[in-house]
């Protein structure tokens, strides 16, 4: 029995012989075959399958008697599996109760150190179910407070267990990747942004290739592996004609009265055009800054603790137009639930 | 352009046409039987977006080849015909 794909392009070639010798040369130009699609509908559905048999693999599942390819395991593991793989760090952020967050992050003691600590408040639920208390380590030295490690030698203290002060970590999961940090905006939403980008400027912001250039190493500070490019400028408007106001008032309307600072409304119409023109290329930009690269570490303490350390890394434009990034710990749900980082050099 | 040359054409298309009929009707056989075998102990959302799947392309698979054969069975008759 010959494939599939085999017998597609057989039956193409015969069907498209017979057209040119029944209708002309050109028939087979309008002779599209509405099977070509199928093989690689079934190439997908072979693909997903593989999916799941590595889902039934990762869950500890084994090939069944007999010798053939089925293998079993316990459901819910699979689709567990399955959810862990397409599991995104972003849309498990959720608030915790008043105490629950300190009570996850210091368990039954009562510590103060002073000159280190966390900021937190929220949590991540994991691809594992559990929630883990996110945190923004920082210390204190030389009376400069820093947030994270960009390079640290074995054995040397570290900012992440706080100079030796809670020690302990282990990390049981780790995903870098691009994500979308809000939703897509609405229709309104982005015309909003695009009237204000004409006031403002292009929007500020990461957008998805800008940060696919950024290479993120757990422990290290972010940098770009390549350059990449500033944002566009504000579009060219056509030039403002502003006709000059009527020499007397509209007939019948004597006491008509022209908004401030406009001479004529046919001048306030015309004014119009170009605001438009900046404003839909504004609301088509309106998106882009909406992308950061992340970096998510979940970590487990000997003493049955756990945390998560949830990265965000944007790039900027600078005054003249140089790239820079910029990194926060995602420190809650909330848009403002975040702590700036500086990187402690390496010692 | 001759008749013969058609006809000859003709058939062949009968010939791949029934050729890829069989291999649709095979290939739906199988994604019924891989699916029987696979999914005996699993449900969720996951189980139902591959029931889904393999629903979608066996029905492609079937219509394909019933439009297939009639299409066949139509040559053949032109070719008798002519």
């Amino acid at each position: 029995m010959p494939s599939l794909r085999h017998a597609v392009a057989r039956f193409d070639v015969a069907i498209e012989r017979l057209a040119s010798r029944s209708a002309g040369v050109f028939a087979p130009l309008r002779w599209i075959d509405p099977l070509w699609p199928l093989p690689g509908r079934i190439d997908e559905l072979a693909r997903f399958t593989w999916r799941v048999g590595e889902a039934f693999a990762a869950a500890g599942g084994g090939y069944g008697a007999g010798g053939s390819a089925v293998v079993v395991a316990a459901a819910p593991s699979i689709d567990g599996w399955l959810a862990a793989a397409s599991w995104r760090p972003g849309a498990h952020l959720v608030a915790g109760e008043a105490g629950a967050w300190a009570r996850a992050v210091f368990g039954a003691r009562c510590v103060s150190w002073g000159d280190a600590g966390y900021e937190g408040r929220g949590f991540l639920v994991g691809p594992d179910g559990r929630r883990y208390p996110l945190v923004a380590p920082h210390v204190v030295r030389d009376r400069v407070t820093y947030h994270a490690d960009d390079g640290v030698r074995p054995g040397s203290p570290s900012v992440l267990d706080l100079d030796g002060r809670d020690g302990g970590w282990t990390t049981v999961y780790e995903r870098t990747g691009v994500e979308r940090w809000r939703d897509a905006p609405s229709a309104l939403e982005r015309v909003l942004a695009g009237v204000g980008s004409t006031a403002l400027g292009p929007p500020i912001g990461s957008t998805a290739a800008d940060v696919q250039a950024i290479v993120l190493v757990p422990g290290r500070a972010p940098r770009f592996a390549e350059a990449p490019a500033p944002p566009a400028g504000p579009p060219d408007v056509p030039s403002e004609y502003l006709p000059p106001a009527p020499e007397y008032p509209p007939p019948h309307a004597p006491g008509v009265q022209y908004p401030l600072g406009q001479s004529s409304l046919a001048a306030a119409g015309m004014n119009l055009a170009p605001l438009v023109v900046q404003g839909v290329a504004g609301a088509a930009s309106a998106d882009l800054g909406s992308y950061a690269a992340y970096d998510v570490a979940l970590q487990q303490n000997a003493d049955g603790r756990v945390r998560a350390l949830y990265r965000r890394v944007f790039v900027g434009f600078d005054a003249g137009g140089e790239p820079v990034l910029s990194s926060v710990y995602v420190t809650g749900p909330e848009r403002n639930d975040q702590v700036r980082i500086v990187y402690a050099p390496a010692g | 352009m001759s008749d013969v040359g058609v006809a000859a054409a003709a058939v062949e298309a009968a010939v791949a046409a029934d050729a890829l009929a069989r291999v649709l009707a095979e290939v739906a056989h199988d994604l019924g039987r891989a699916a029987a075998i696979a999914t005996p102990d699993w449900a969720g959302p996951h189980r139902d977006g591959f029931d889904e799947r393999v629903a979608a392309l066996q029905s492609v698979c079937v219509d394909g080849a019933a439009a297939l054969r009639v299409l066949r069975r139509r040559l053949l008759e032109w070719v008798a015909s002519s």
